[in-house]
């Protein structure tokens, strides 16, 4: 079964599993029933999904999760919102359908494995499956995926992590598939383009204007409209100081409706609370305690060494402030490559 | 990677979704081919090609006519069952309310609400009971003054029929000067709609339907109606739907409509119910899990509703495919995926079970083999997923 969003690199996925001789089905995970930026319930994905599938003669079907997408994407995301976090939603969208509802589907179902699109490769040559970067750094999503265990990987494909994304268009392009020039889908698929994140926000809950405070003065030095949407080490929309520096978000406190800033010195930490629940391990087997490893906090951030101590990452140079519900992604110190875990950034 | 199922070798998947749409009958097809044969596809003109080609479309409406026991003026070209919905509903000029059932396919619900609003006036819904039968005494209550009202002839996805004659013989006193319209689309194929026209101002008809082309679609409107075109342009069909008459199509539906009433008066629509039946009879009995939808009440010929407790559409669906077996959910959103019916939860089935529908709609073309696979093979599915 290969889940098949409308993009090129799924597309790309079942034709080369088509072209290995596997017994292909594509699957579509109809998600979000609202508008979004390609028609309502995102129709023109589908048709692209479907057509691809028509081309590469296998069958096709479209899979209604959206419920279990509401429930556990849509509704957690302006509930964190609300509450001054930063989600990602398509890591939870990971963690609950693709890799959830699908994969329960899917041996439900009596297939044997499923495939997706992302770049990230599956090393199968240990006792147990290993997830491994994507070749194409630029494109590499084993960030998004690090929440996933050994016994996921174990009927998990992921072809096109051993391409470049040229590579995967140019394969796409060969064999005339309609999706091999598709942009990339880069933002939140449930939020519309104009409206954005706050039009979808305003919809749903409410928005709370707030004070800026400088957390060395303690001066309140602006406002603004909307704190749900601040993201911790955000500068942008925040001021400058006395010395016209950018200031950087460091707290976002709804009960005092307030965020405090800093400088960008000064707003550097050490260490980052984890949220306890949260933490997965690929091979079920935590790191001990102070063992140095990476860790990768954005989808396409500068990895970083640290150590976790007391469910509290400790850095070993100061980073950046990262926003709770981020995701941190494990990686080994040794091969660092390899994902090891992850766990979500606690408040 | 091998696919899991042992039925890869199917090769002729077996079409038991003929409620979506039949395959083209061949006579239809080979009337199509031939009645336009060297003819300009315009009917309008003042030379005699064009007039051949004119006598090409009369000649279908009025062998569309002879069928449903109206006049020829009495029959409107569309290009599609919507269309002729969308035409009736939004059509109908200065009515009071537009009343229809919680049942009607979206192509009347949406019309409807944009006549609604078009007009100014309310949207009345007319409930049904746990079978998806219009509750008339109900309805007669809600119905005011000067309304149009619409219910369907039998529905789409569980094949319920409607009182409709019931209720347009109540209609006659009281409330009054009520405009009916019925969407007789997915009852035409098995079922003579005579009577539904007879007691309508207005019947949607779909050629895809009958084994006919798609896109062809018939209104009739009663004489002495007055409708407001929704396509204007040079005033085709006596102003009532501009644009050029698709002649081949209207031929192809005027067969297609003669064939379905020659399968009645032949036994074979009686002989598909038998099929009908003797599934059904075997499913219901066999699994403790499946329900038949709606099992005592009449019902199109060709259909058989069913829903299986903790399943899910796609995955019977998904499944059946392997199979070889092409079935349907009976509701889908624009995505193609499959939801919970408005028609299920209508009726007050819920909305967990809802998901676990499935929709086998068999026509005169199927056959006792096709029947015997069928039933196999959802025996294998359910199984599986049990």
């Amino acid at each position: 079964m290969v889940a098949m969003s409308g993009g090129v690199d799924s597309s790309v996925a079942a034709s080369l599993l088509c072209e290995q001789g596997h017994d292909v089905t594509g699957v579509t995970l109809k998600l979000w029933d609202g508008p979004s930026d390609t028609g309502c319930c995102s129709v023109a994905d589908v048709d692209d999904a479907q057509r691809v599938a028509s081309q590469l003669k296998i069958p096709f079907h479209v899979a209604n999760m959206s419920e279990a997408f509401n429930t556990h994407v849509v509704e957690p995301y302006v509930e964190a919102h609300a509450q001054g976090q930063t989600p990602n939603p398509c890591i939870e969208c990971n963690r609950h359908l693709k890799f959830g509802s699908l994969l329960e589907m899917m041996d439900r179902l009596g297939f044997d494995a499923l495939a997706t699109g992302h770049h990230a490769r599956i090393r199968r040559d240990g006792a147990t499956p290993e997830l491994v970067r994507g070749v194409d750094n630029k494109k590499d999503q084993s960030y998004v995926l690090s929440m996933l265990n050994a016994q996921q990987l174990s009927v998990l494909h992921l072809p096109v992590g051993e391409m470049t994304k040229d590579e995967v268009r140019q394969h796409a392009l060969q064999r005339g598939l309609r999706t091999s020039m598709k942009p990339d889908s880069q933002d939140v698929c449930f939020i519309q383009s104009g409206p954005g994140r706050r039009g979808f926000l305003e919809d749903r809950s409410q928005i709370t204007p707030g004070h800026v405070v400088d957390r060395e003065t303690g001066d309140v030095v602006g406002e603004v409209d909307a704190l749900e949407l601040i993201t911790l080490g955000q500068r942008q929309g925040l001021g400058v100081d006395a010395e016209g520096i950018k200031r950087v978000a460091v707290k976002v406190d709804m009960k005092k409706k307030q965020i405090m800033v800093s400088t960008p010195e000064k707003s550097q930490i050490n260490e980052l609370s984890i949220s306890p629940d949260s933490i997965t391990w690929v091979h079920g087997v935590p790191l001990g305690e102070g063992v140095q490893f990476i860790t990768q906090l954005r989808a396409h951030s500068e990895p970083v060494t640290c150590r976790l101590v007391s469910n509290r990452l400790i850095f070993d140079a100061p980073i950046n402030p990262v926003a709770p519900g981020q995701t941190a992604a494990f990686y080994d110190a040794a091969q660092p490559d390899v994902v090891v875990g992850s766990a979500m950034v606690a408040v | 990677m091998p696919r899991p199922s042992s039925l890869r070798e199917v090769t002729t998947p077996i079409f038991f979704d003929h409620a979506a749409g039949s395959p083209l009958r061949s006579d239809v097809a080979l009337a199509m081919a031939e009645g336009l044969r060297g003819l300009p596809p315009n009917p309008s003109g003042s030379h005699s090609l064009a007039r051949a080609t004119r006598g090409v479309l009369e000649d279908a409406r009025e062998r569309i006519a002879a069928v449903l026991g109206v006049e020829a003026r009495e029959i409107v070209f569309t290009g599609g069952g919507t269309e002729s919905c969308n035409l009736a509903l939004l059509g109908v000029m200065g009515p009071s309310a537009i009343c229809i059932s919680t049942v009607e396919h979206t192509a009347v619900r949406q019309a409807a609400l944009e006549a609604a609003s078009l007009h100014g006036v309310p949207l009345v819904e007319l409930p049904v009971d746990s079978n998806g039968v219009l509750l008339v005494e109900k309805a007669l209550e809600l119905i005011p003054d000067g309304a149009l009202v619409s219910v369907m002839t039998a529905n789409n996805e569980t094949g319920v029929t409607q009182p409709i004659a019931q209720l347009r013989k109540a209609l006659r006193h009281a409330p009054r000067n009520i405009i009916m319209h019925s969407d007789a689309i997915a009852a035409a194929p098995s079922s003579d709609v005579k009577e539904i026209v007879l007691a309508c101002d207005l019947v949607s008809l779909a050629g895809h339907k009958l084994g006919g082309p798609p896109g062809t679609g018939v209104l009739v409107v009663k004489e002495g109606l007055r409708l407001k075109a929704r396509n204007v342009g040079g005033g085709q069909e006596l102003d009532r739907r501009a644009g050029t008459q698709d002649v081949a199509g209207a031929l192809g539906m005027a067969v297609s409509l003669e064939l379905a009433q020659r399968d009645r008066e032949s036994g074979a629509v009686d002989a598909l119910k038998q099929r009908r039946d003797q599934l059904e009879q075997s499913l219901a009995g066999a699994h403790p899990t499946l329900s038949v939808t709606a099992q005592r009440v009449p019902r199109l010929a060709g259909h058989l509703h069913l829903t299986v407790r903790d399943c899910r559409s796609e995955e019977l669906l998904m499944l059946l495919d392997q199979e070889g077996i092409c079935a349907s959910a009976g509701a889908a959103c624009a995505s193609g995926a499959p939801q919970a019916s408005h028609v299920l939860l209508a009726m007050g089935v819920d909305a967990d079970v809802a998901r676990g529908a499935l929709r086998l709609t068999l026509s005169t073309s199927t056959t006792d083999e096709e029947v015997a696979v069928a039933e196999r093979a959802l025996t294998q599915v359910l199984s599986k997923l049990s």
